[in-house]
Parts: structure tokens; sequence; C-alpha cells
């Protein structure tokens, strides 16, 4: 059969397809295979296809469908993997030349946990390497573009998996968030993107890049199909030990917002925020209030300060969790004289420069003498970001805000100025310090560019965040 | 504070990175812009703040003292491994 639909599937609609029998679940993997094929030439959204693996599962996935023994909404749907999450017998990079050739041994838990619920996996996603950066430039195989415009970024590091449900190559997929890097991209791709509450969701198998900072997350088409992968996936692991015991309760869909309480933090507002989005951001405020919303201003004042805590808490974790790679027992290895010059050589070829740099930077701050003035300070300062949280949700059921203070920018033009770069991740790097959850969704289009507005929930209340996005969907769209 | 050329050299000697005279000078700037941004930390009053090193309250996970199989064998283990010798990975001489 001819499938020409591709950019109207949602996970719903898929899935209905499939139990209606209107389509087979290896009629729709082949489909996008195929797809990917010819679109990826111009994206570059996947480092690796897994194309057998993919009509493996979709054949499996379609017995179970015709023999009424299916496992439920994603049985048999096509879905893509950030390429830093182990999937076993698959190539697992990192984006990085050091894993060039590793095949992961094991399924992360993220990965083992889709595969119960019958997901076929296409493939692994581009990423920025080790997902250090915030537009896929640093990836080893080349960046990503942007849908909507091939001349500029998608965002990142999770910009692969933002761009390939950007682009209709997969019907969702999953990326990792340590300071922004599922929700920024989300918004330059005009897709949903979700980061859980810290511990929601288990990151075993996950390539590790700062542990107090990491989650695994959606991207999807709309809400819905966002809340579907993430009940898939969250969970306690006893393979994760930060990993929470937390049961995920659906809230019924709201047909308005009248009673909800949702604060607006000034201090997102501020200077260096672009007026065309502040203009989208404030028009969709405006329509939540019209929905009977009460929108009232609030202050989180450490705000300021929260990237300068994440540009010390996240290296310092970064140099200690990629000490691992050392040539011995998987990656690239390049032969010293001794163990030590192997090890310098090693990570000298393996590693690009924005790892070098924070692995560098991470050393430094941990180093003899400046430990106090820098790691313990920023663990300092990130208790009063978290406190700021605390009292505002003391308030407010929800926060709204802006994403990035910018369009998607070009590709190209902050490679070469790593602060300008980090800049950018200003408005989302303090939910992770906070360790909140937070959504993005696309809130407006803007000179042929789409426009995100971030909802930010308490702890564990990622059921609020859904209703409240669920209905804002509707009042944007 | 600045970070001189022979710091970089030192920094990446611990981080075990060998990196070019290029490198040095790339570094030592770029980590001198990072550091200085960071410096704002210390407009902060901490005095009497305790830190953070996770946000959420963790407890203690305690285990039987019990052998379990692991999930992933170790031939699977050792199958990316880029030097090993029957069943070990194999290093350069440590000790002479």
């Amino acid at each position: 059969m001819k499938v020409d639909f591709l950019d109207e599937l949602t996970i719903n609609t898929a899935s209905e397809m499939l139990l209606g029998g209107k389509i087979t679940s290896i009629e729709l993997t082949e489909a996008y295979l195929d797809f990917i094929e010819s679109k990826d030439k111009e994206i570059n959204a996947f480092v690796t296809v897994d194309r057998d693996g993919a009509i493996k599962q979709a054949c499996e996935a379609d017995k179970r469908i015709a023999s009424g023994k299916r496992l439920g909404k994603l049985d048999g749907v096509p879905i893509a993997i950030k390429d830093n999450m182990s999937q076993e017998g698959v190539r697992t990079t990192a984006s990085s030349k050091i894993l060039e050739n590793y095949i992961a041994p094991y399924d992360a838990t993220v990965v083992s946990k889709l595969k119960v619920a019958g997901a076929v996996i296409l493939g692994k996603t581009n990423m920025d390497e080790f997902a250090m950066g915030s537009s896929t430039e640093t990836s080893y195989f080349g960046v990503t573009k942007n849908p909507w415009d091939l001349e500029r970024v998608p965002g990142g590091s999770s910009g692969g998996s933002a761009a390939a449900v950007a682009a209709d190559m997969c019907v969702a997929s999953l990326g990792s968030d340590t300071g922004g890097s599922i929700r920024q991209p989300a918004a330059f791709c005009g897709v949903v993107g979700f980061k859980p509450t810290y511990g929601a969701v288990s990151r075993y198998g996950l390539l590790a890049m700062a542990s107090s900072l990491d989650q695994i997350g959606p991207f999807a088409k709309n809400v819905e199909d966002a809340e579907i992968l993430f009940e898939a996936i969250v969970g306690h692991d006893k393979m994760d030990s930060t990993s929470c015991d937390f049961k995920y309760e659906k809230l019924e869909a709201k047909k308005d917002l009248k009673g909800i309480k949702i604060g607006i933090p000034k201090e997102f507002f501020e200077s260096g925020l672009e007026d065309n989005v502040r203009k989208s951001v404030e028009n969709a405020i405006g329509e939540m209030k019209k929905a009977g919303a009460v929108i009232s201003e609030v202050s989180l004042p450490h705000t300021p300060y929260a990237l300068a805590t994440y540009y010390v808490i996240m290296p310092a974790e970064v140099s200690s969790n990629l000490g691992r790679f050392d040539g011995i027992r998987y990656g690239l290895s390049v032969q010293g004289k001794d163990l030590l010059d192997g090890y310098l050589k090693t990570r000298a070829e393996g590693f690009g420069s924005e790892v070098k740099r924070r692995i560098m930077l991470g050393t430094y701050v941990l180093s003899a003498g400046y430990y106090d003035a820098y790691y313990k300070k920023a663990q300092k300062v990130r208790t009063l970001v978290k406190k700021d949280y605390d009292e505002v949700f003391k308030k407010v059921d929800v926060l709204v805000t802006p994403v990035t203070p910018t369009l998607p920018f070009k590709i190209g033009e902050k490679a070469s100025d790593p602060l300008a770069m980090y800049l950018s991740d200003v408005m989302t790097v303090p939910i992770n310090i906070a360790g909140v959850p937070a959504l993005v969704m696309p809130c407006g289009i803007v000179d042929k560019l789409p426009v995100g507005l971030q909802i930010i929930g308490k702890p564990f209340e990622e059921n609020k965040i859904f209703q409240i996005a669920g209905v804002c969907e509707k009042l944007i769209s | 504070m600045e970070l001189s050329k022979k710091e970089v050299e030192h920094i990446a000697l611990l981080s075990r990175i060998e990196i070019t005279d290029q490198e040095k000078e790339n570094f030592s700037h770029q980590l001198n812009d990072i550091l200085n941004y960071v410096g704002k930390l210390t407009e902060v009053n901490t005095d009497t703040v305790s830190q953070t090193a996770r946000v959420n309250e963790l407890q203690n996970v305690l285990a039987e003292d019990k052998v379990e199989k692991s999930v992933v064998s170790r031939e699977a283990l050792l199958s990316n491994a880029p030097d090993k010798f029957d069943e070990y990975f194999k290093v350069k001489t440590v000790l002479e």
C-alpha cells in the first residue's frame, strides 16, 4: 500500500489504524524507513538506521495485533531514540568519534520499557557529542539541519530527535535533557518536548553526562503523544539508584483553565529576550487568561545565577563521568609508549573540542585550591535557586515562560564562541538546577520559524502540566 | 583569576588529554571567558547556605548479601574491548 500520510500520524492515529487493520506495522515501518532514506539526506537526523531490527520488531507487533495480544497504544508504532541510549546489539555512539564503533551490550531501561510496550525502534538520532551543545554542531557525524529552514540549527543537544519528529521521520522520539537538551530543540523544531522531574525516569544505560541533572524524556507531535510516551518510560528502577518510587496518574482532560494559578516569572522576560519571541509567548498567556487561568507575576530572584551555577556543576560532573573513556574497555584506543601516553592520545583523538573544553573546565573547578571557590560555591547557589522554586510553588500551580531568548540561529553563528552558545540555555538550565519538570510546546510562528512556550511544574506533578498543556494546545492552535 | 598557558597544560594532563599548542592558546582564552562569567557567583551571599548535591531526597538502598547473576554476560562486556587476553582486558605493563 502507498503510505503518503506520515505527516498526519500521531501515536493515537497510528495505533488506531494498526488496531483497525487499516495498515500493518511492517507497512508503516517500511514507509518510515523509505522516507528516512530520502529525507535524511538533507536533514541528517539519524546516526544509525536499524532497518533489520525495526522490521523484525514490526513483524512481531503484527503477529501480536493479529492474534489479539496487542500490548497497548505503542505496539507497532515506529519511534526513534537519541544515540546516547544503549540498545543491545546496535551501535551507540553519543555522536562521538571515541564510540564510533561501539555496539551496546545491553538495553537501557527506557529501551527495554519501549520494547515491552511493543514500540518499533527505527534508529538512533544525532546529537551534540556526549550531549554537550545547543545546536548539534559538535556531533562527530555532522550537524542536523532544522526542517523549517535548512540553514538553521535544530537546537541541541537532542537536535536529531526533535528534527526527526518535525520532519515526520518517526511518530515520536526520546531525548535527554541536562540543561535544556530536550526543550530547546523542541522549541526550535516546533514540536512538543518534555523533561520529567529529576528521578522520574531511569537513566540506566544512558551515557551519563552530568548525573545530578540528566533526565530522559519524550518528543512528540502533540501533548497527548508526549504523555503516552512518558507513561511508558516512567517509574522506579533498581538499576538507577537516583530513580524515585513514583506512580504516574494521568488526570482527566479539562475544557478550560478555570481556577488554575499560573505564575509568570519576571526574570524570564528581562533583557536579551527577542521582541517577536516575547510577543508570541505573551499572546499565549493572554489566551490562557481568557480561558479562566489566574495569571500573576512572580519572582525567582536567583535566576540570573542559575546559568553560572550550571557551568560549574555540569563540567565538574562531566569530567568525572567521562573518565571512563580510557581506550581499554571499549571505544577508540590509540597506542602510546606507556599506559599514561595511551590515555592522553586516545582522549586527544577521540573527543571533540567542546568535550575537551568541558572536561578541562570540570577538572579545574574540582582541583585543589579552586574547589571551594567554584564547586562548593555553585552547590550553595544551587540551594538558593531550588528554594526559589519551592517558594513560588506555594503560590501557583505552574509557571509559564519562553524557552529560548531567540528564534533558531544559523548554523555556524555561535559555533566559534562557546560562551555565546552557553547563553542560549539561560531559560532552560534553571529547571534542571532545581530538578523540576517542564514541558515545551509550540505557541506561534514568526518569520516562518516556530516559537516555543515552557510550562514548569512542581516536582512529580507532571500530570498537572500535561492537563494544562492539553488545554493550551487547543487555545493556541 | 587568569589561567596561564602553563596552567592549561597542567589541567590537560590532569584531564588525560594531550593538547596541541594551538589548543593551549584557544582553550586558555575560552576557559578564561567562561571562568570570568561564572565568577558572578561571588555576588551571591552564601554564608549561611548549605550545599545541594542532589535535588530529591534519596534513601539508602540496601540489598540482601546474595550473589545474583549479572544481566550482561562477561563475553558481551568484553566484546567491545580493543585488546583482550582470554577473559580479561589487556593493558600495558603497570609495574616494571
